[in-house]
């Protein structure tokens, strides 16, 4: 979950992964919807991309615990210069260069302090709790298939 | 902290165009090929140097820079992914003051290609002494007038000793460029 950021500058890193994650996982739909309620994004130069590339994503998915290479993934990332002159990026699957920019823009107002508040209020915020809901929602239902084995349990004590 | 502020090519077409006028410069030794580029490199780099870099360069190549610190290193790992690495070991050097040209990895027998490239900066073709260039690539010969010093040209004769192993050499002057592969014979005039 995020963490009660309203009305102060961010300037840890783990303040910026947070709503970079909450970017990533958003779609451009949701993004543009809640962008109606927030102040109009500052004028801005393109440093790289977007560019899709492919990152080896990794896990623990054996039984060991050892990292495994799950597979390549898709990868689409951009960098802007704001007219503040703050840089901003963004990463996200897929393929889809207009979400990405838009990410990179929004890192960008979302690390200057005066404009941090409009903009986490107006976005990061309502985002975040859509997926958290979303979640709520799918553990809600997967609770209800729970089987407690009460009695194999006991057994084995 | 990296700290980038200014956009490489704007597209891929820019780094094909920069390609095919690098591989002109190379196989016209002694031509002067302006690049057709709009790129704000970071200082002190020459809108050519930026160029050829941007167009040479990517994750598997390393790159020594000497002269430059901070943000033009930067702006290249950056856009590039370059490695950066001491002049000895490098397979780009990008310089000012040509660096002793025996300092650098010439290649080997089996693999010549693996020769370093030097990228000299120059403050503008067309001033300095008059070198005549003769060699592959070059019909009868050809004149260049160039700021390159005498202790330079002399170093420049390790070439032959070398071959088929040897250093290239890109000069880049504002945003143009002249090519003197290894197997060029520089004199004075």
């Amino acid at each position: 979950m995020l963490d009660d950021l309203s009305g102060r500058a961010p300037k840890t890193i783990a303040a910026r992964q947070a709503w970079l994650g909450v970017l990533a996982r958003a779609s451009l739909e949701e993004m543009r919807s809640n962008l109606a309620d927030a102040p109009d994004l500052p004028d801005y130069t393109i440093l790289r991309g977007p560019e899709t590339g492919m990152a080896m994503a990794r896990g623990r998915i054996g039984g060991g615990g050892a990292a495994f290479n799950l597979g390549e993934m898709t990868i689409t990332r951009c960098s802007i210069r704001d007219a503040t002159g703050r840089v901003g990026h963004g990463y996200a699957a897929g393929r889809d260069d207009a979400k990405v920019e838009l990410i990179a823009r929004l890192d960008a107002v979302l690390q200057n302090a005066a404009t941090f508040a409009a903009f986490h209020a107006a976005i990061i915020v309502p985002l975040a709790k859509t997926r958290a809901d979303r979640w709520a929602a799918i553990e809600a239902q997967a609770a209800q298939t729970n089987v407690n084995f009460f009695t194999l349990a006991t057994m084995r004590t | 902290m990296m700290d980038v502020r200014l956009p490489g090519f704007a597209n891929n077409l820019e780094s094909q165009r920069c390609f095919r006028a690098i591989l002109q410069a190379m196989s016209h030794p002694g031509l002067i090929i302006t690049l057709d580029i709009n790129l704000t490199p970071p200082a002190p780099l020459s809108v050519a140097t930026a160029a050829a870099l941007l167009t040479l360069v990517d994750a598997t190549v390393r790159v020594a820079m000497p002269e430059n610190t901070g943000a033009g290193v930067d702006w290249l790992v950056f856009h590039t992914g370059a490695r950066i690495a001491a002049a000895a070991e490098a397979d780009f050097i990008v310089a000012s003051a040509p660096p002793s040209l025996a300092n650098l990895y010439p290649g080997t027998d089996e693999e010549p290609e693996a020769g370093a490239t030097l990228i000299l900066e120059l403050p503008g073709f067309g001033c300095g002494p008059l070198f005549r260039l003769t060699g592959p690539g070059i019909e009868s010969n050809i004149m260049l007038q160039a700021p390159l010093d005498a202790a330079f040209i002399a170093d420049w004769r390790m070439n032959d000793a070398l071959a088929p192993r040897g250093i290239d050499l890109l000069l880049c002057a504002g945003a143009s460029i002249v090519g003197l592969p290894r197997s060029v014979t520089i004199e004075e005039v």
